[in-house]
């Protein structure tokens, strides 16, 4: 017999045996989070040595900052005849939330791992399983679209907004306003891509930003940056299929800025993805 | 809405779709550069110094090309200086059992408005 069987159904390689338990394994499930509060539901069946099926349930309230939250599960001796871990209760989309299933031994930061049974990004409906998933990361997913508010600097000072730990975006657009004060200097705002604290992209106005006005600046993948400022809207370019990693910032650099200027109404786009540590 | 007691700036620590957000205060502004190198309340790296300095002779200089903006004026927009003791709300590491994850710096804190 050999050691392992393609399932052609479920397209993966399957282990012959490796659902065996010998009473000293635990089943970790490990979530990273951005979605909003949400439960994640562990759920399984177990053949004991006395040939009984026993089905089992665990829930897992993860943290919503992109960090790994863990629920270890000790094991009795048997078969772990298949596994699978969903969002049970709040709402979270492809990208937003991803979960690993592995079977090892020892719990907390004693675990050590045998075997990486699943890892998939889940919802509502898409759960991940074993056996049935394969082993995704959590990069290949859609990705989650969402229109975020920055923060409003104070008068004087720019934005900058940064790339949360966990998270990787790619910034789709981004909006924000400059109301000049009467002081007479013209300003030339730029947008700025940094690594958190060097500098690999500035993509700038072409207009000037003169005294006592209300600029609507708008940076976009695909935008060409503009000759005039129609209304006082101004648009500008942003790198095609960006990827900006966690730490990384997106700031305005706004040449000859004056004390009494104020950014504001920051608002962007981004799709996003959980890194998965 | 929380204003950051370092930078100023005003955001919510919560979003409307339920995320969380994480402010960072942004590094200093044309403006405050300008401001407190008027002051002399901010010390520059030796780099930055000569890069001014530089910049600050070829504007003398009366042999040099007439540029639209001052070069020191460029040089300014060119530095990036963080605000001492900013704040960055973002996750440095997990919290112990059952407390919040470590923030990367808290700065001083901020105000509920």
């Amino acid at each position: 017999m050999p050691d392992s069987a393609y399932d052609a159904t479920r397209g993966r390689w399957t282990a012959r045996g490796q659902g065996l338990l010998d009473g000293t394994e635990t089943l970790r499930l490990t979530v990273w989070n951005g979605a909003p509060t949400l439960t994640v539901r562990l759920s399984g069946r177990v053949r004991g040595t006395d040939g009984r099926i026993v089905p089992f349930v665990e829930t897992l309230i993860p943290t919503t900052d992109r960090v790994a939250t863990i629920l270890d599960r000790g094991m009795p001796e048997g078969e772990l005849l298949g596994v699978s871990a969903r969002v049970s209760v709040g709402t979270s989309r492809d990208g937003w939330t991803y979960a690993t299933i592995e079977l090892g031994t020892g719990s907390g930061g004693q675990f050590q791992a045998y075997d990486v049974l699943a890892g998939d990004c889940i919802t509502a409906t898409r759960r991940v399983s074993w056996p049935g998933s394969g082993l995704r990361g959590p990069l290949d997913a859609a990705g989650v679209i969402r229109s975020i508010t920055g923060s409003t600097p104070a008068a004087g000072a720019e934005i900058a907004e940064s790339v949360p730990t966990g998270a990787r975006w790619e910034l789709l657009a981004f909006g924000a306003n400059l109301v000049t004060s009467a002081t007479v200097a013209n300003r030339g705002p730029a947008i700025v891509l940094d690594d958190g604290a060097n500098v690999f992209f500035r993509g700038p106005m072409n207009v000037n930003e003169v005294a006592s006005g209300t600029f609507l600046n708008y940076w976009s993948e695909g935008l060409l940056v503009s000759a005039g400022a129609p209304n006082n809207i101004v648009n500008g370019s942003l790198p095609a299929n960006n990827r900006l990693g966690a730490g990384h910032r997106i700031r305005t650099v706004t040449q000859s800025i004056q004390a009494g200027d104020q950014w504001g109404t920051v608002q962007y786009l981004v799709r996003e993805w959980v890194e998965g540590g | 809405m929380v204003k950051c007691n370092v930078c100023g700036g005003v955001y919510e620590q919560k979003l409307a779709d339920g995320t969380m957000y994480f402010h960072a205060c942004p590094p200093l502004s044309e403006a405050e550069i300008r401001t407190q190198l008027q002051q002399k309340t901010l010390q520059l790296t030796p780099a930055q110094q000569k890069l001014l300095d530089d910049a600050a002779k070829l504007d003398a200089d009366p042999n040099a090309p007439k540029v639209d903006r001052s070069r020191v004026d460029q040089a300014i927009s060119s530095l990036t200086i963080e605000r001492p003791n900013k704040r960055d709300e973002n996750v440095a590491g997990v919290g112990a059992p059952g407390q919040p994850a470590v923030q990367k710096s808290p700065g001083t804190g901020v105000t509920k408005i």
